[in-house]
């Protein structure tokens, strides 16, 4: 988005998008996964997400004010967490961020039971950047005082890519994932790795940008760069679509899979501050067909005009009075929106008492006669 | 004492929110019919955008490229 970087991507230089899709490269195998058999297509640039996100806490202070996201969704992950009665002895935490499920885990007024119990023993954040991992390990509630539902907190920098090379098999009894899949090239091989760590029975869950995430930010740049240059650029990252997720989970041999979605949409007072907000959080542009170096300043104006057009509404007046708090105007009475479309899922490993759906054909009530007012049984 | 860094992306942003009335109007002309945006469609009102906002700018110029008309 914003970002000033000037590195080449491995895989192939600009404006080669076709080019680079052609230069597939096979995934990886590795011991205990299935190797996937068809050759996977390079679309992100984890060097470049690495580097943003290692950019991104360069100035702690701004990339702690835009948690209120990345906290959000952890957030509701727990929430979903907490449905599960049973406790885990040891989870892991795939693309951590700065430990925002274990910052979620410590707020009491997520959990069921009072007085609320710890729910996780142990927890493995992981994350591709080590300085933002460890953006929050001196403060509250990592360091001196910790709550006494934070659960034991280990921090392992690793590509999440190739996750099994770094854990044994059948090992976790949770694994969970906030806000960090959706620059994952490689889901499927993913979420079979994942499948195997699991101990028999045991949850995945997981939350992801997909589906229309940002889809008035893409709009509006893709036609700010047809009207003045006259083609576009990916700008916004493509995304997985809810409709995939139940497909993609159950060919990772996941059961008794849920999958749903949830929209968050933020106001900005304008684009500008949007894309900076993005950029703070580490989410910039890392598709590697992307034009490299920043966004030209002619294409930026016109996006804000069309942004405000398309999709900029009145702004109520607390909305005003939050955005003059924090030191920014309302421009013209109108506020931007800015949807965030998070998609939820669980699967769970295959275990030996699961429920299981019963075979085809093995169904002994017919639904056409109870919808038309007859008993069940059998006539 | 220097003041804190203003990057120069903040100060573009400013001078672009002075200009509400000309980036809505541009942005009013790529929104009708916007199924069918072309080169240089609304050029008149982006030009009274960019020159609005290069009057408000404290910046070098040439950031800005020059239209050929």
């Amino acid at each position: 988005m914003l970002t000033f970087t000037r590195i080449k991507p491995t895989h192939c230089l600009r404006p080669l998008f076709s080019q680079c899709l052609a230069t597939a490269t096979p995934g990886p195998s590795t011991p205990g996964a299935t190797p996937p058999s068809n050759p996977t297509f390079q679309v992100f640039s984890r060097n470049t997400k690495r580097l943003q996100r290692d950019r991104s806490v360069l100035n702690p202070d701004s990339s702690r004010r835009v948690d209120y996201l990345k906290d959000a969704v952890a957030e509701r992950l727990v929430g979903r967490l907490m449905d599960i009665k049973r406790s885990f002895p040891t989870v892991l935490d795939l693309g951590a961020g700065a430990c925002h499920i274990a910052k979620a885990l410590t707020n009491d007024t997520l959990y069921p039971t009072h007085p609320p119990e710890k729910k996780i023993m142990n927890l493995i954040c992981t994350d591709l950047s080590q300085s933002l991992l460890y953006r929050d390990s001196n403060l509250p509630p990592f360091a001196n005082p910790t709550s006494p539902l934070l659960p034991k907190i280990s921090r392992h920098v690793l590509d999440e890519e190739d996750l099994s090379k770094h854990f044994p098999e059948s090992h976790f009894s949770a694994i969970l994932s906030s806000f960090s899949l959706h620059w994952v090239n490689n889901l499927p091989s993913l979420l079979s790795q994942i499948n195997h760590l699991l101990l028999p029975d045991s949850p995945f869950i997981a939350a992801m940008l997909g589906g229309d995430s940002l889809f008035e930010l893409r709009t509006s740049l893709q036609l700010a760069e047809q009207e003045r240059r006259g083609g576009v650029s990916p700008r916004v990252s493509p995304f997985a679509d809810v409709k995939d997720m139940g497909g993609l989970l159950q060919s990772a041999g996941f059961k008794m899979l849920t999958v749903d979605v949830d929209d968050i949409v933020i106001t900005y007072p304008d684009i500008f501050a949007l894309m900076t907000d993005l950029q703070y959080m580490g989410e910039g542009n890392a598709v590697l067909g992307r034009e490299m170096g920043a966004v030209s300043r002619d294409v930026l104006m016109a996006a804000e005009g069309i942004y405000r057009e398309l999709h900029g509404e009145e702004a109520r007046p607390e909305e005003m009075e939050e955005i003059a708090n924090s030191g920014m105007e309302v421009k013209g009475g109108k506020v931007l929106l800015a949807t965030f479309r998070l998609i939820y899922m669980i699967g769970w490993s295959e275990g030996p008492n699961q429920p299981k759906p019963l075979g085809r054909g093995s169904g002994e009530v017919s639904i056409k006669n109870i919808l038309e007012g007859g008993s069940r049984g059998k006539n | 004492m220097t003041p804190p860094r203003i990057r120069p992306i903040e100060k573009f942003a400013k001078a672009v929110g002075k200009c509400t009335t000309e980036a809505s109007e541009y942005g009013k002309c790529v929104v009708t019919d916007y199924n069918n945006v072309y080169k240089d469609k609304c050029l008149e009102q982006f030009m009274k955008l960019q020159k609005c906002v290069r009057v408000r700018i404290i910046l070098r110029p040439s950031l800005i490229t020059p239209i050929t008309p």
